[in-house]
């Protein structure tokens, strides 16, 4: 288990302040952000490359702090993999044990063994400059968890690679973790590639962790409109929240009125709904309460569904999964309705 | 359009630069191959072969290795430690080093032949039996001041080209600083290193002016290439000058084609 | 296991201790060396004593004083005038041919680049002493002897001389700052600008040089300083001017204040061999001190100086 308290550093360029973060045994973390937030910082951090300011790291109950990244058995595969290039993949892979002075009888087959789990058996000899991307990473993880670190750290594995490459080597990721029941940190900057992995995610911003949870949490649940708006929510509106029997009553522009089951804030607000939360209405519904009309702006079909824009006196961005408008049009009317539960509402403040 | 500017659709200025950078290099082609013009085959078969080239060219080469060999020395760990470790006074150090790389040869060679006379320089040699005069002693000395602070510059660019991220995951992996370093840090900077080692031998080749305000202007045991390139201009023997000039031309040469060929940069040019 | 990490972190502080160590000796070592000079330009007593038994005052460097009294020596002025003339003209010089042959090296696809790196490389490792005499042949021997004839220019044995010598290694070292600087700028901006209109020139003056400026200015300091430190290519080319009659200068070196002056380089050495120690070692610490605000100044412009 690996227990970060109150870390504080100061790079110039870069800079974390007060993190704290627990990641569980066997627990595959993400952490994800916008570029500059300092996730590599983090990592850096934790394999010992710099020494905080301020705040203590503990690795399975032991504070590592101020003991060098040779001392600490924390494995890290950096974004270019950086494999030795006057070494073959084989004394790559080894390379641990041998700086760790395992007798020699043991490295051979704990090499080829290790090797045989990530198919890369057939690049032995091999120099890393010629290795495809793919098989680079494995050769990288193989180094890494040879030597059986209490974690794994991850800096953007898959960023470099094509969408296709990079479904199958994130669920590769995840089998080696399962099989190994290893610890994983992963640094990325992608929902996609986060929900790929992912058993919790960590969500960082400007050298700070703003939301942990898993993804389905922090999708449904954002605790700030950055969040929501890193996790591709698209509606954000603006109102005012005045509490009702159920949770809040929101007043929006043009009359429109919606409820949400929580009160989080009054007084100001921005309303801010999934579109895919959004439930589209027949017309057998056209007299049912909390349900808004709307005519439809536009229509974008896209791979895996419907997207609509919506002028119902606020503008609604609504997602289709069902294909229920598949036959509709511009300028067509459109019923649709918003659950209280799926409304997040949070004070109204300039920037998000 | 009026006539200046049908002139500047000339497009003079790439001309211009090309025209140039032709001149330069034919003027420096030019002083490269001069002596060997001078000289002619014929000559040159003359000079070539006589004992006065050899012992001359025989203490250059060994004064000079013992030189890079010692400037090595100090230059690898502090090029390492300006590259790599953090230390208090680290951007004055980076300035000061700069120093001694920009003053003139003969100004250092004026302070050593101060300094060599007096404490604790005097009582050191003295202690350790070294005699630091007008002999191969006093020559390699020179040669190690002039080249010390190059030679540093040198390493420590050597050693930035290093990417940190493969100590850093060297380390990750178990393996100690000095581990780190003779396995992972010096085999990547090994190109580097050697190609600026020829460098500094080249520059302790050629370094003369020094080495007469050490031991005076005559001709003595301290008559590297370069030196006697001028005292035999002083005593007037043509022949001699440009044979010995013709050597000092072959070896920067040869040094800066091995460099070329080695792969490493030459920080020079 | 414990063991071995303790072996580990004490093998690393080992290490680091020792070669803080080195840089530490070398930093005072070279402290040293400037240091321990500095009672060099104070006279001993006993030549005070010899100075003060003197009835006549002689001009010139004198052993009774700090420093041999350099700064009431008219000549020590006349050298000073002379390196920083010198000096700049080489600069001005190397800049104007050299400023636009780097630009050609760094952005048009010029053949053999490997033999011209080896060849400009090469020119910068020579000796002083072979390039002087390179120089000599080539002046005396080639189509620019008939050409000295024709224009009745001299260059070997003259001050003009020495412009030729330092010029030499100033366009080589400076070509190499800017060369360097060009390389740095993403020639990505040069294409926008010819795309929007500018001719070559223009989008090199507006757009190339402010964005390579502080290589450009890097590169002229170099060539300065590299041009006011030579020392042994004047000697062979150009001999010494101290002890030359007066009307062997012309009116312009007149003019100048540099007639029957000597660069300071050489300078230095002149007096050092006459046994003027303190004269010297003062003129020595001048240029020490020229170097190091070159070295500085190229520094705070956050230029390298990884050539000599």
């Amino acid at each position: 288990m690996i227990e970060i308290h109150g870390l504080s550093i100061d790079l110039g360029e870069f800079h974390l302040r007060n993190i704290n973060l627990t990641i569980n045994d066997g627990e595959y973390m993400v952490l994800l952000g916008p570029t500059g937030a300092g996730k590599t910082v983090l990592l850096e951090c934790i394999v010992g490359i710099y020494r905080p300011h301020a705040g203590r790291i503990l690795v399975d109950g032991t504070d590592v702090t101020r003991l060098f990244p040779e001392e600490r058995n924390v494995g890290f595969v950096p974004q270019d993999y950086a494999l030795f290039p006057n070494m073959t993949v084989k004394r790559n892979v080894a390379y641990g044990l041998r700086a760790r002075r395992a007798p020699d009888d043991e490295i051979e087959p704990k090499c080829d063994e290790m090797m045989k789990s990530l198919g890369i058996s057939h690049l032995h000899h091999r120099l890393p400059l010629n290795l495809s991307g793919g098989e680079r990473q494995r050769v990288a993880l193989g180094r890494a968890l040879i030597t059986q670190p209490r974690i794994l750290l991850l800096d953007e594995p898959l960023s470099a690679l094509d969408e296709n490459l990079r479904a199958e080597l994130a669920a590769e990721l995840v089998r080696i973790q399962r099989s190994l029941h290893g610890t994983f940190l992963h640094v990325c900057h992608s929902l996609d590639e986060a929900a790929d992995v992912a058993d919790r995610v960590a969500i960082m911003r400007d050298g700070t962790i703003v939301q942990v949870g898993t993804i389905a949490e922090i999708i449904a649940r954002p605790a700030s409109l950055f969040v929501a708006r890193f996790t591709r929510a698209r509606n954000f509106l603006n109102g005012t929240a005045r509490p009702a029997a159920c949770g809040c009553r929101i007043d929006l522009a043009n009359g429109v009125s919606l409820a949400a089951d929580r009160c989080t804030a009054q007084g100001p607000i921005t309303a801010v709904i999934r579109p895919e939360d959004v439930q589209i209405l027949n017309g057998a519904f056209q007299d049912t309460d909390g349900v808004i009309r709307g005519r439809v702006m536009s229509l974008r079909a896209k791979p895996m569904f419907t997207e609509i824009l919506l002028d119902a006196g606020i503008s609604l961005v609504v997602l289709d999964r069902t294909g229920r408008t598949q036959e509709a049009h511009v300028g067509d009317e459109l019923l649709v309705r918003v659950p209280p539960e799926v409304v997040n509402v949070f004070p109204r403040s300039p920037d998000a | 359009m009026t006539l200046y500017g049908n002139l500047r659709n000339l497009r003079i200025f790439p001309v211009l630069c090309v025209a140039t950078v032709c001149a330069v290099l034919i003027g420096y082609f030019a002083l490269i191959v001069s002596n060997a013009v001078y000289l002619g085959w014929h000559d040159i078969a003359y000079f070539l072969p006589r004992e006065r080239l050899w012992v001359r060219l025989w203490l250059t080469v060994r004064t000079s290795t013992l030189a890079t060999a010692l400037a090595l020395l100090v230059g690898i760990p502090v090029g390492y430690a300006l590259s790599r470790l953090r230390f208090p006074c680290r951007t004055l150090m980076n300035t000061l080093i700069d120093l001694p790389v920009m003053v003139p040869a003969a100004a250092v060679g004026v302070f050593l032949f101060g300094v060599v006379k007096s404490f604790p320089v005097r009582q050191l040699s003295e202690v350790l039996g070294v005699r630091l005069a007008h002999n191969a002693n006093g020559i390699v000395l020179v040669q190690f001041a002039v080249t010390v602070a190059f030679s540093v510059r040198l390493m420590k660019a050597s050693f930035d080209a290093v990417n940190p991220r493969f100590e850093q995951v060297s380390r990750s992996l178990g393996a100690s600083l000095p581990g780190t370093l003779f396995r992972v840090t010096l085999p990547l900077a090994k190109n580097g290193i050697i190609a600026s080692a020829i460098v500094v031998w080249a520059r302790a080749a050629a370094e003369w002016e020094g080495l007469m305000l050490f031991v005076g202007g005559t001709m003595a045991k301290t008559d590297v290439m370069p030196f006697s390139v001028y005292l035999d201009w002083n005593g007037g023997m043509m022949g001699w000058v440009v044979t010995f000039s013709l050597v000092c031309v072959a070896l920067a040469v040869t040094s800066m084609a091995a460099v070329r060929v080695i792969g490493g940069r030459s920080y020079v040019w | 296991m414990s063991g071995e990490l303790l072996g580990k972190r004490t093998q690393a502080h080992l290490l680091v201790s020792a070669f803080y160590a080195v840089t530490v000796l070398l930093l005072i070592a070279s402290c040293w060396l400037f240091v321990s000079n500095l009672d060099q330009l104070f006279p001993k007593p006993a030549a005070r004593a010899v100075a003060g038994m003197s009835k006549w005052k002689t001009a010139g460097p004198s052993r009774s004083e700090f420093g041999g009294g350099f700064w009431r020596d008219a000549a020590f002025w006349r050298s000073v005038n002379l390196t920083v003339v010198t000096a700049t003209g080489t600069m001005l010089l190397a800049a104007a041919i050299g400023i636009p042959a780097a630009y050609a090296l760094s952005r048009y696809r010029i053949p053999g680049r490997s033999a011209i790196d080896i060849l400009f490389s090469s020119i910068i490792v020579l000796p002083s002493s072979s390039i002087g005499l390179c120089l000599i042949i080539m002046m005396q021997q080639s189509p620019l002897f008939k050409l000295q004839e024709a224009t009745g220019l001299r260059l070997v044995y003259t001050l003009p001389g020495i412009i030729v010598v330092q010029l030499v290694l100033s366009l080589a070292m400076g070509m190499s700052a800017w060369r360097a600087a060009f390389d740095r700028v993403n020639p990505r901006f040069e294409q926008v600008a010819r795309s929007l209109g500018s001719s070559g020139w223009r989008a090199f003056v507006t757009v190339t040089l402010p964005a390579a400026k502080p290589g450009i200015i890097a590169g002229l300091i170099v060539a300065w300083v590299r041009a006011a430190a030579e020392f042994g290519g004047i000697l062979l080319f150009c001999g010494t001017f101290a002890e030359r009659p007066a009307g062997s200068f012309s009116s312009a070196a007149r003019l100048l204040h540099v007639q029957q002056a000597d660069p300071l380089s050489v300078s230095m050495w002149a007096q050092i061999e006459y046994g003027n120690v303190e004269y010297g070692f003062a003129i020595g610490f001048t240029l020490v001190l020229i170097s190091a605000i070159s070295v500085y100044t190229i520094h705070k412009l956050g230029g390298k100086t990884f050539v000599w």
